[in-house]
């Protein structure tokens, strides 16, 4: 269980974007893990069984929550969010971050994406979803799921440049 | 041959690459210190629980083999009292037949067919469109606390 919990809840909480889910959803992947023992024990696709539970236990959480609020959250996105693109360039100084700084700057401003553009562009850069699947996943047109990634690109490149993050960052 | 990209398209590839190479230099989320405890004492809980509260398909098989038959005995039980109170004529001549032991089942569902069937409509509209309008409140309200207090921005 040790070598596999950080994996497991990375994904939960990628996937949810909140702790706690996450938290719950990881111990329900362990529970499921210890009912499956004997065929687990020594399996080496063990690793990859986890991470898929995981991966669709965070999802059933996701959608359904999103389902519960999509009439809310998503009929303002279309006039709030930026359809502009950017990528953060060095403006003036290149700001000097170490690692651990940059990738807590990262991981805030993935946290401040709203969920409905966080999580496919989770599913596609963490996840290795196709665009295909994103779709059938969430129930949505291979359009939006472009739309959103895109603009959750453009989003988080720009909450990153505000933060003094470009690509000569990385 | 491959086309020549619009700048537009160019872009999109570079905010991209950008953008897979930010998110693949995080590392793994810590898991909570005590994930590994709560699992195990979770493991513990069950194992030391009575086997009526673990899951159906962890029950004895003579337990689960009862609990199909007494439900569907139930079942059955409901829908002849239904069958009672569509047609009442003879209703007390078959309940007495049919549930010697239960007759206050099929009185209670005449009860209260009786109950629906005299309440005058504009009752019955009035309180479904004053539970609409409590529901619709409340799921506003939970909406607009959820947008303020918890939704990220």
């Amino acid at each position: 269980m040790r070598a596999y919990q950080d994996m497991v809840f990375s994904t939960a909480a990628r996937i949810t974007g909140r702790d706690g889910p996450a938290e719950d959803i990881a111990q329900q992947v362990f529970l499921k893990a210890y009912e499956n023992f004997a065929q687990l024990r020594l399996s080496p696709a063990a690793g990859g069984w986890l991470k898929t539970v995981a991966r669709n236990l965070a999802l059933n959480h996701a959608t359904r929550y999103r389902r519960r609020w999509r009439f809310f959250s998503e009929m303002r996105s279309e006039e709030d969010d930026d359809p502009e693109l950017e990528i953060a360039q060095p403006d003036g100084e290149v700001a000097d971050f170490d690692d651990d700084t940059r990738r807590a700057i990262v991981a805030d401003a993935l946290q401040k994406l709203p969920d409905h553009r966080r999580l496919p562009l989770v599913l596609y850069h963490f996840e290795e979803m196709s665009y295909d699947e994103i779709a059938r996943q969430l129930g949505i047109s291979l359009a939006k799921v472009k739309i959103d990634i895109l603009r959750a690109r453009g989003a988080l490149a720009k909450i990153l440049a505000a933060r003094g993050l470009t690509a000569d960052c990385f | 041959m491959n086309t020549p990209l619009n700048p537009n398209e160019q872009h999109e590839q570079r905010l991209e690459r950008f953008i897979d190479k930010v998110l693949r230099d995080q590392p793994p989320r810590r898991a909570p210190a005590d994930l590994e405890s709560k699992v195990m004492a979770e493991i513990a809980r069950r194992a030391a629980a009575p086997w009526w509260q673990s899951s159906f398909s962890g029950w004895p098989v003579a337990a689960r083999l009862l609990f199909i038959i007494a439900s569907a005995g139930f079942i059955t039980l409901v829908l002849k009292a239904s069958a009672i109170i569509m047609d009442p004529i003879d209703a007390g001549a078959r309940s007495a037949a049919l549930f010697a032991d239960v007759a206050w089942i099929p009185s209670l569902f005449m009860t209260l067919g009786t109950v629906f069937r005299d309440l005058p409509s504009i009752w019955i509209y009035g309180a479904v469109a004053i539970l609409g309008a409590l529901y619709l409140t409340l799921f506003g309200v939970s909406a607009a606390a959820y947008r303020t207090l918890y939704a990220p921005r």
